[in-house]
């Protein structure tokens, strides 16, 4: 059973300079539990179709199916439906500066259930799996970049979402924190069976994940491993 | 209170940043403070005025007056009759004769106008505040040459307790062989009367009948009768004047203290909710700054309200945790500007170094009033009008889209 099913998908943007069509038709699957790599150029709108994918943004026309169903409704469910069911990695951390470390992770939970004390047990845990926990109390700012992003890893994964979306998760870290963050991605998808969809511009990375695509011209393919 | 909101302001209130004790949200803050004080100590001080004035009108004075029509006096059977006729109703709390007659009284080449008010001080129902506004000596005047005197009078005449006063009464005078002679008798001053009020503290000579008698031209003749009511009936004074005047046929002229003072109060008062509108716009003014700290805010925390959306919190959810965070501070800032405003106020109250004009005033003293109700009502217009503020900027929260942030702009 695919996790995830798109049909021509398209967006474009209106600029000053007219229409810039970003993508064009875009049409995939992924089956659950597998690890997804995308590539391609910069600007080739890789973020923007992730974006689309984890119902941040609309697109313009196309289908996104979750397990077969397409999610629609008001802001707040879809907002609700996120919240519960997609995790998302950015390039950059994105941590909330005036919180803990255990409390920007516990922060996805806490918001679905208005619960903080289980919120803090959970990313307890999940801190202890990531060797984190005695950073449980400093600040974003008071820990190092590979700190940064497997906290932000950690926030992805509280609510134990089915699927995981990561924009250039390590592309802000240097080679030996990448692998890191990349093996403990790779863990966690052989612990939990989680789905991953990942964009990079490592192509050594990118070619160890189950499926690798390459975006160009709007369209996404599979890469020829030539 | 939302658990979720609860943990954002103990967050904002508690955490090492407190980003509260930045600039532009203490400024803000203390331009609430500030205009909320403005509001308190004007609105106490008039309201002070307003109650001590009142106060001391009431107090000085009885309620209601009779008097015979056309500036005649009553005499001793009718001053009777109409005791024994008002002396038992409900609405009565004492009811006395008193007798008032122009006079000057003098000093050492000093002379200042007054008025003898001849009084029966035995009697233990006073229709005036009499005997609680004696400041010192007695107020007891068995002596025909005792008087109590008006406090400003007696400073004016650089006179005090024990000195003696000569009184001249310039109605009762007549010619003799050698010249024009007024009836003139030397007092001993054995209390010295405070009620506030300028014009009677300046003016009041009270002896006992038998004294004042002296001054009159006519013997056992009293100027007017002064009834005292029962509070729950103060207000009713001029219903009741006028009802007790149609029951004696208009025999009599009977009239209240509404009649000569009610227009007085409903100027104060409206004056005092002028002054209160118009300095509420003072936190109207301290209203916009919260607009433009809380429009700060939400562009600096532009990133984190991105962040928490993409995480599943709603424009609603962070909306109030804008509001509520300006709000906790407001709520400090307009009750440390109400405690400032009351202590301020208090501290004109108890001072002597600035005093009001009393023959402009009425009252020397700055007097302050704090009551719960007004308390109450500086607190919640302040707090509305804040709140408002700050719900302006809040569109900018809604309308933030997620990936526009996350694009970095
Ligand atoms: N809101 C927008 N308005 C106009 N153009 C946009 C907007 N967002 C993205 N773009 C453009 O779309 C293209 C793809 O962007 P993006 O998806 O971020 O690419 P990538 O992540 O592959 O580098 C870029 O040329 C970018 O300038
Ligand atoms: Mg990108």
């Amino acid at each position: 059973m695919e996790i995830l099913k798109i049909n021509n998908l398209k967006k474009s943007y209106i600029d000053s300079e007219g229409e810039l069509t970003i993508l064009n038709g875009i049409t995939f699957e992924v089956s659950k539990g597998t690890m997804v790599a995308i590539t391609g150029e910069s600007g080739s709108g890789k973020s923007t179709l992730l974006h689309l994918l984890s119902l941040l943004d609309k697109a313009d026309s196309g289908e996104i199916l979750y397990n077969g169903k397409k999610i629609t409704g008001s802001d707040k469910l879809i907002s609700k439906f996120r919240n519960k069911s997609i995790g998302f990695i950015f390039q950059f951390h994105y941590l909330l500066e005036d919180f803990t470390a255990i409390e920007n992770v516990a922060m996805p939970m806490f918001l679905a259930t208005g619960n903080m004390k289980t919120s803090l047990l959970e990313a307890e845990k999940l801190l202890k799996r990531l060797d984190l926990i005695n950073r449980k109390h400093h600040y974003p700012n008071q820990l190092s970049g590979g700190e940064q992003q497997r906290i932000a890893i950690a926030r992805a994964l509280i609510n134990k979402p089915d699927i995981v979306f990561a924009d250039e998760p390590t592309g802000n870290l240097d080679k030996k924190h990448s692998d890191e963050i990349f093996n403990l991605l790779r863990e966690l998808n052989r612990e939990i069976g989680q789905t991953f969809i990942i964009v990079t511009h490592d192509e050594e990375i990118a070619s160890q994940l189950d499926i690798h695509y390459f975006l160009e011209n709007g369209l996404l393919q599979l890469h020829s491993a030539e | 209170m939302n658990k979720i909101e609860f943990f954002f302001f103990k967050n904002y209130l508690f955490s090492e940043k407190k980003e509260w004790l930045r600039f532009d949200s203490l400024f803000s803050i203390i331009g609430v403070i500030l205009s909320v004080a403005t509001l308190t100590i004007a609105h106490s001080i008039f309201g002070g005025y307003e109650t001590a004035l009142k106060d001391s009108i009431l107090g000085a004075n009885s309620h209601i007056y009779i008097f015979q029509p056309g500036a005649a006096n009553l005499n001793q059977e009718q001053v009777n009759d109409l005791i024994q006729d008002f002396g038992g109703k409900k609405e009565v709390e004492a009811i006395a004769p008193v007798i008032q007659i122009p006079a000057m009284a003098v000093n050492e080449g000093r002379i200042k106008g007054a008025l003898i008010k001849g009084i029966n001080w035995k009697a233990e129902a006073q229709p005036t505040k009499y005997r609680q506004y004696i400041r010192q000596g007695t107020w007891e005047m068995p002596d025909n040459k005792d008087v109590v005197m008006g406090k400003k009078l007696a400073d004016e005449l650089n006179l005090t307790i024990g000195d003696l006063v000569k009184i001249v009464s310039p109605l009762h005078s007549k010619f003799t062989p050698l010249g024009y002679k007024s009836k003139s008798k030397k007092f001993k001053i054995v209390g010295l009367y405070e009620s506030g009020m300028y014009e009677y503290d300046s003016k009041f000579v009270f002896m006992n009948m038998q004294s004042a008698r002296g001054f009159s031209p006519v013997s056992s003749e009293y100027s007017l009768i002064e009834i005292k009511l029962k509070s729950e009936f103060i207000n009713k004074a001029d219903y009741l004047a006028y009802k007790w005047e149609m029951l004696n046929d208009g025999f009599y002229q009977i009239s209240s203290w509404i009649e000569f003072n009610g227009n007085l109060f409903m100027t104060l008062s409206f004056q005092k909710w002028i002054l209160f509108i118009i300095i509420s716009f003072l936190i109207l003014l301290a209203s916009f700054n919260i607009v433009s700290a809380v429009s700060t805010s939400i562009i600096e925390k532009k990133k984190e309200i991105g962040i928490l959306k993409a995480f599943g919190a709603s424009s609603f959810l962070l909306s109030k945790i804008f509001v509520g965070k300006t709000m906790i501070l407001s709520s400090i800032g307009v009750l440390l500007g109400q405690l400032i405003g009351y202590i301020i106020a208090y501290f004109l109250s108890v001072q002597n170094f600035f005093l009001l004009k009393g023959d402009v005033y009425f009252l020397e003293k700055i007097n302050v009033k704090f009551s719960f109700q007004d308390f109450t009502i500086i607190f919640i217009i302040s707090i509305l009008m804040i709140f408002v503020a700050s719900l302006v900027p809040l569109k900018r929260v809604s309308s933030l889209q997620i990936t526009d942030i996350l694009r970095g702009m």
